[in-house]
């Protein structure tokens, strides 16, 4: 460790190689660039020659060393270390690090997404990429003063590595910038992350996942990865307080700011794996060492700047994506979507190769605390499962009579997989105490090995979350058609989308026509469906919540009429049960209302019981129940419909249906995932 | 408010000092940051940390400036040199306890790298010998315990 006072010393000398490196630096570009830069310095030899007696030549010489530098670096600074200005501000990575994108109107030129008035240097520094640039050089080759942490040096040392990168002679930032070594672990970090957060569907902003960056250090005395690396988030500010319409508003429309934040890593793995109970995948990115120091310290430099949220397309995982494109060097914004969503960074980051691609090295699961308790217990022997269920179904039994009664002679694992299920419960006084004599209990026996983390197959490897869908189909009452589907993101409940909640579904602007007789029509509008069926599974005891499903949009009335929208907004209740793997049977109780011309009941209630198979390469469902009007009771409809999905590919797959309505339709259809 | 959450601070800072008293943890001379620091008085929302954004580069992040959000002078807090372990240990406390009883987990490999331990398992065994009474403590008071016994068992 350096004393405070050798590292001041260390860090002048420093200071004053560099003054030195920028002085001969500015002299040499100006000489290139304009020999009678030098004019000045004739003017005082020939003052010299004349007054000499008068001033004395130290007087002189010194003048001439002040003027000398002067002369060389006063005017624009785009002569310093010969940077040609035009050229490096049309560079890309320059044009990512002020965030500067061409805008949509011919003509309008370039601006930077970022809001933050003071981010900028020049003046006119949010639409002039050069601008900023020469006040960028300009403020390198001022002196750090008192407070190295307050100069444009380092407030910017992204801009800085850049540059160093571009053949600047620029010193290292992390040795002379107390608060950026700081953040970067003593220059320790070397290695980044990036973190796909499965979906939360108890939150509609968060149902399509999230994204973090994360950044390792691999110091003498620390594990290349653990729970103190810095974990980057970005997110809009203040939105939590809003209602909800509210909420959804201004995160469509740009309402809120939005920001990066910093926090160790086990901030974040509490909140997501502990309290939130979502996996995290982990991709750490294959980089050099100047590409991950580039990343880190451009990350630095951003944290207080500040952007406009919009919930479609710039979120978290279009800044995370674009910020990942300074070093990634491909397409991590899909150009083929008006919207982005967390898993689709994925998708680009990896070009769907198995195992990553050449821009990842590796692919970690960090697994959530619920799933670290249905594996256990899965991979329990037959008594100790045995043990856990008796255990869970009578709480004040003694634990050791417990194990005595199962005859285990080695306690630890059922009392692992215990600790795991009271670790995310939230339960009741009396299931406390019960977690508190385990732990106690526990303590008595020795530890247990880590487990081995098994290879698992990461989200990227599953359906792409855009679908289109060509439906060719019959309807007995109204005859032949096909539909064509568009639904921007994300699953159904037969997708083969790997990393997503088992048994949900998600869905957003799911739109069909219909072209049947040569007339289009709008079939359906579905502006949002959540559905998470929460089942209970022989496979873990005490299982299964609520299932539930909200879904709201317009439709036609039934399969027997075309043109016959209405509105709709529905929300059921009930329970599943998991009969055999990926097999399910479910029933919900749903209410309905219903608003248009078209429309003979208002209210209605839709008792809906379901069954359903999913597999990686099949998948079928099957659903009906009854549509009663509750206002006007003579409306009583039957329904049901049946579909099957064939393939499991990224980009396609193949589903039969036949629905009744009223009418019955069946069809073959084609759908095409990006 | 200030008050209330002085007098908050206060009982927090009792309420540990008697439990330490009751359990017979060694107090030892090392500072103690909750009640140098004001760590007990510090919120930790459960669900969502970015309510705290504002707030969180500065105190979470950095664990040494954990002052600025707290009741007691910066100067007696400066004198600690595990506040960033304290932090540590006070938002991750569950994950942590859940850790030891069964001997693994990524947050007590952090925790014996925090406290400078130089063979991991000696030291998860001294923290499990360490513990093995305190997991029956009330809940407020299990953080500090922790802290306490972490430096114990370093020096195991």
């Amino acid at each position: 460790m350096l004393t405070n006072q050798k590292r001041s010393i260390l860090q002048r000398s420093r200071l004053l190689k560099r003054k030195l490196t920028i002085f001969i630096g500015c002299w040499r570009a100006r000489l290139r660039a304009r020999p009678l830069f030098l004019f000045p310095g004739f003017i005082i030899v020939l003052l010299y020659q004349d007054y000499r007696r008068l001033l004395g030549a130290p007087l002189v010489v010194a003048l001439a060393l002040m003027l000398l530098p002067w002369a060389a670096c006063a005017s624009t600074s785009s002569a310093l270390w010969g940077v040609d200005t035009e050229t490096l501000a049309a560079d890309e990575q320059w044009q990512i690090l002020g965030r500067w994108k061409r805008r949509m109107l011919p003509g309008a030129g370039l601006r930077s997404d970022i809001i933050s008035r003071d981010f900028f240097l020049a003046d006119n520094g949010r639409f002039d990429p050069e601008a900023e640039l020469r006040a960028t050089l300009e403020g390198m080759a001022m002196p750090l003063g008192a407070n190295p942490d307050d100069s444009i040096f380092c407030r910017y040392p992204g801009r800085a590595e850049f540059l160093r990168q571009q053949g600047a002679d620029l010193p290292d930032p992390v040795l002379l910038c107390p608060k950026l070594s700081e953040f970067l672990d003593g220059g320790t970090t070397d290695s980044v992350s990036v973190l796909f957060i499965s979906g939360y569907l108890s939150n509609p902003g968060s149902a399509y996942g999230h994204l973090l960056l994360r950044f390792h250090s691999e110091g003498k005395d620390e594990p290349a990865e653990d729970v103190l690396d810095r974990a980057i988030n970005y997110g809009a500010a203040s939105s939590e307080d809003d209602p909800l319409i509210p909420y959804i508003a201004k995160g469509l429309f740009g309402g809120y700011h939005s920001t990066y934040t910093s926090l160790q890593f086990y901030h974040q793995a509490e909140r997501y794996r502990e309290i939130e109970l979502r996996t995290i995948w982990q991709y750490r990115l294959k980089l050099s060492d100047e590409e991950a120091r580039l990343l880190i310290t451009h990350v630095y430099e951003i944290l207080t700047s500040e952007n406009r949220y919009y919930f479609l397309r710039q979120n978290c995982a279009w800044r995370i994506a674009e910020t990942l494109e300074l070093v990634v060097d491909r397409d991590l914004i899909p150009n083929t979507k008006l919207w982005v969503t967390p898993i689709d960074v994925f998708h680009q980051l990896t070009g769907d190769a198995e195992d990553g691609g050449p821009a990842v090295d590796d692919v970690k699961r960090l697994a959530s605390r619920e799933t670290l308790f249905l594996e256990g217990y899965a991979a329990l022997s037959v008594e100790e499962k045995r043990a856990v269920d008796h255990s869970l179904e009578a709480p004040s039994e003694p634990l050791s009579q417990l194990i005595a009664d199962a005859g285990l002679d080695d306690p630890r694992a059922v009392y692992d997989v215990l600790l795991d299920y009271y670790a995310f419960t939230h339960g009741t006084e009396a299931e406390e105490e019960r977690q508190q004599a385990l732990t106690a209990e526990r303590f008595k026996h020795p530890p247990s090995n880590r487990p081995t983390e098994l290879r698992r197959i990461p989200p990227h490897t599953g359906q792409r979350p855009s679908l289109i869908q060509a439906t060719a189909l019959y309807n007995d009452a109204l005859g032949e058609g096909v539909e064509i589907r568009l639904r921007p993101a994300y699953f159904d409940l037969l997708s083969s989308t790997v990393g997503t909640v088992p048994y949900s579904e998600v869905s957003m602007g799911d739109t069909r026509v219909l072209i049947r007789d040569g007339g289009i029509d709008l079939r359906s509008l579905e502006v949002v469906r959540v559905t998470s069926l929460s089942p209970k599974t022989a496979n873990a005891p005490q299982s299964g919540g609520v299932a539930w499903r909200f879904r709201m949009g317009a439709e036609d009335r039934d399969l027997a009429c075309d043109r016959c929208l209405l509105g709709y907004a529905e929300y059921g209740v009930g329970k599943a049960y998991e009969v055999g793997r990926g097999t399910l049977v479910y029933g919900l109780m749903n209410a309905r209302a219903e608003a248009g011309r078209h429309v003979d009941s208002i209210v209605h209630v839709r008792p809906t019981a379901g069954f359903l198979v999913q597999r990686r390469r099949v998948a079928a469902s099957l659903a009906g129940g009854v549509l009663q009007g509750l206002d006007d009771t003579d409306e009583t409809r039957l329904f049901g419909e049946a579909e099957v999905r064939l393939g499991s590919g990224q980009r396609w797959d193949v589903r039969l249906r036949a629905a009744y309505d009223e009418a019955l339709e069946s069809g073959v259809s084609v759908g095409l995932y990006w | 408010m200030k008050l209330l959450l002085s007098l908050a601070s206060a009982s927090v800072a009792f309420a540990a000092a008697s439990s330490f008293a009751q359990s017979g943890t060694v107090m030892r001379d090392a500072p103690n940051p909750w009640l140098d620091c004001g760590i007990g008085a510090m919120i930790f929302p459960d669900d969502n940390l970015e309510v705290g954004a504002g707030i969180s580069n500065v105190i979470w992040d950095l664990g040494t400036t954990a002052v600025t959000s707290a009741q007691s002078s910066p100067d007696t807090c400066n004198g600690t040199s595990n506040v960033k372990m304290a932090v540590f240990i006070e938002r991750t406390y569950p994950t942590l306890e859940t850790e030891i009883a069964k001997g693994y987990g990524d947050n007590l490999d952090a925790l014996a790298a925090m406290v400078g331990a130089d063979d991991e398992a000696t030291f998860v065994a001294a923290l499990r010998r360490e513990m093995a009474e305190v997991v029956l403590a009330d809940d407020a008071d299990k953080p500090e315990a922790l802290y306490f016994a972490a430096l114990a068992a370093a020096e195991a």
